[in-house]
């Protein structure tokens, strides 16, 4: 599904990746821990493909294409789906139509017809239920007044509808509640099977209680540097990082 | 209703002088660049028909059966195209400047500054006047829609003059649309008065599709007695320079005034919109709001003038004017302008001017929505707090049409 290699980033001429080498499979959820200032973000804005970022070395296939090179709503019509950390409020365009036009894009990408309208309410109103999102809430403008939780839940939403083949979730539980959390742990763990990835980007362990991981990888200035199974998550929550960048800086001191 | 066929002649060019950049008022719009010695003052012959009576029926298919429509040909009024219905309350009349109509002398130029140097060269120049009234207690539900339809390929100027009173607790639905083609310049100085007598309503609403070279220069003034209330719209998509002076004074309590504007220009267009709330007297309630998007090289201008005298305690009085620049080379010239001289009131004003929100476009895009869709998108949602309050009758349709075409 997913192959990247070697991919070196940065950002106004400061580089932040250093090599990332990571391989997904599909039915994969692959966890991506690391302490702050490590890349994660660049990381999935990179994947995303934020224009800031320049991408100075190694490449990305996403079934065997190129995806650097595609632009970002190509990405997305190819399957890639990016759940922000901080998704941004957009006044006075609609939830719903947004969603429609998007999916009607994605539709269009694969030779598809446009949903008709009442076919697409009805999906909204099924996939509305996963993430318990209100239904006066999907009537508003995007994200307009969504608190913190509701913010992240209309992310899963969208992806739930849009069905993407990876997504990537960027700290996904920042500033959520147990409850929340739980919510859209639920919505994710629904919406897996064994033709789609994810990629959970995370600071804190504890939402991969929930979004149990295949692989934990850990990732420090900018490379990934120990991988491991959910129990590598576990070591981490117990011990922090220091004994992770101890390992690291001192082999590079 | 008769029309009295006079062509103005003028012998001499230029008698008239149009302000400059070195009026304060007019630094961002300088009309007289565009008032060259080339401009005729006869009435430009050399009309497409079949453009006027396929813009007539647009027209037409916009509005509900039972509107008036007002049809004016390069400033002429041309009946075989407009559409005149009886309606009981509602009289419309060609008058001349010195007519006797008591009702029309009581208010014929005493709604405007007749200092100010479009209305004074507008009063120069014309023999009649449009003379739209309601009477007392008539709440005329049809639209009244008056078009200006410049065609032909020659260069003229020509002027044009509305009253409009609307009788205690009368109601009006008043449309002005500008229309023009790319042929020729037209250049039309007009200046449109709306008495509002006590407990009554007016509502104004102003398109501007003027042709791409056509100059266009409108005043509209209000003056409003106690209880009564004012709603203005204009939206201005296109000519060469647009000037909207929208002013309302305020002469009564418990007064409504509520002005809306949406100006949308690429290329090198300029549009102007100054306003002004006068308020003279106490519990009155104003508020604007203009928004505008402006791509290209066009220069958008606001000015917003808020009075509010000694006597105008409890005033609320509110106004917000905000802008999309799509380009480094586009301007917008805001100046909010409140004089307040009461001290318990209620003001504010505010102004912004950005892009396009950059993480907005991006989060639309990663969803699969093209650049230029979500571009699109925004900026309808942006324009939308002013367009979806145009009310139906008034060309709402039409209006949202050239909107969205302009957006495009």
């Amino acid at each position: 599904m997913l192959i990247i290699k070697n991919l070196t980033a940065g950002i106004e001429g400061k580089q932040i990746l250093n090599g990332i080498n990571l391989h997904v499979k599909a039915g994969e959820v692959h966890a991506i821990m690391g302490p702050n200032g490590s890349g994660k973000s660049t990381l999935s804005a990179v994947l995303a493909g934020r224009s800031e970022y320049d991408v100075t070395d190694g490449e990305v296939i996403f079934n065997n294409q190129n995806l650097l090179e595609m632009e970002p709503e190509i990405r997305a019509r190819e399957g890639v789906f990016l759940a922000f950390q901080y998704p941004v409020e957009i006044p006075g365009v609609s939830n719903i139509n947004f969603l429609k036009t998007a999916l009607n894009e994605v539709r269009a990408h694969k030779g598809l017809p446009e949903i008709p309208s009442k076919d697409f309410l009805t999906l909204i109103k099924e996939k509305q239920k996963l993430v318990e999102l209100d239904n006066k809430l999907a009537g508003r403008s995007v994200n307009e007044g969504f608190s913190g939780g509701e913010k992240k839940r209309n992310e899963i939403f969208q992806m739930a509808v849009l069905e993407p083949k990876l997504a990537i979730l960027d700290e996904t539980d920042s500033g959520l509640d147990i409850d929340a959390l739980r919510i859209v742990a639920n919505g994710v763990n629904m919406l897996r099977n064994k033709q789609n990835s994810f990629i959970v980007i995370t600071h804190y362990q504890r939402l991969l209680d929930y979004i149990v991981p295949d692989v934990v990888h850990v990732l420090y200035k900018g490379r990934i540097v120990k991988t491991g199974t959910k129990e590598l998550a576990l070591e981490l929550e117990e011990k922090g990082y220091d004994w992770i960048k101890a390992e690291v800086d001192g082999v590079n001191a | 209703m008769t029309t009295t066929e006079k062509i103005n002649t003028d012998s001499q060019t230029m008698v008239l002088k149009y302000p400059s950049k070195k009026h304060e008022e007019y630094k961002y719009c300088d009309i007289d660049k565009f008032y060259t010695s080339d401009f005729s003052f006869e009435y430009d012959e050399s009309i497409n028909e079949k453009e006027i009576a396929a813009k007539v029926e647009n027209l037409k298919s916009n509005t509900s059966e039972n509107s008036l429509m007002l049809i004016y040909i390069n400033g002429k009024f041309s009946k075989q195209h407009s559409t005149i219905i009886d309606i009981p309350g509602l009289s419309i009349q060609n008058l001349p400047v010195n007519s006797n109509n008591i009702l029309f002398q009581n208010y014929f130029d005493k709604c405007v500054d007749t200092n100010e140097i479009l209305v004074s060269n507008n009063a120069q120049k014309i023999n009649e006047v449009l003379f739209i009234n309601a009477a007392k207690n008539a709440e005329i539900e049809n639209a009244i829609v008056v078009a200006y339809i410049n065609s032909g390929k020659n260069k003229n100027v020509y002027h044009t003059r509305t009253l409009l009173v609307a009788e205690k607790k009368s109601k009006l639905h008043f449309v002005e649309v500008f229309l023009g083609d790319d042929n020729g310049t037209k250049f039309q100085n007009n200046v449109t008065e709306i008495a509002i007598e006590k407990n009554a309503k007016v509502n104004h609403v102003k398109i501007q599709h003027s042709g791409k070279t056509d100059i266009v220069l409108n005043t509209a003034q209000a003056l409003q007695h106690s209880y009564s209330k004012y709603k203005s719209f204009v939206i201005s998509t296109q000519a060469q320079l647009i000037r909207n002076n929208t002013n309302s004074i305020l002469d009564g309590e418990f007064i409504e005034t509520f002005m809306y504007g949406l100006y949308i220009l690429n290329d090198k267009q300029i549009i102007d919109n100054h306003t002004l709330v006068d308020h003279q007297k106490p519990n009155c309630y104003s508020n604007e709001l203009y928004k505008g998007v402006i791509a290209d090289k066009g220069i958008a201008v606001f000015n917003g003038k808020i009075f509010v005298r000694q006597d105008a305690q409890k005033t609320n009085a509110y106004q917000s004017n905000r802008n999309i620049l799509m380009s480094d080379n586009a301007t917008i010239n805001t100046k909010p302008q409140l004089e307040i001289f009461a001290d318990d009131v209620k003001c504010s004003h505010g102004t912004s001017t950005g892009k396009i929100d950059e993480e907005a476009l991006f989060y639309l895009r990663s969803r699969g929505i093209s650049a230029s869709t979500a571009k699109l998108m925004m900026l309808q949602a942006f324009v939308a707090e002013v367009s979806e309050v145009l009310p139906t009758w008034a060309l709402k349709e039409f209006a949202l049409n050239l909107i969205e075409q302009k957006l495009n």
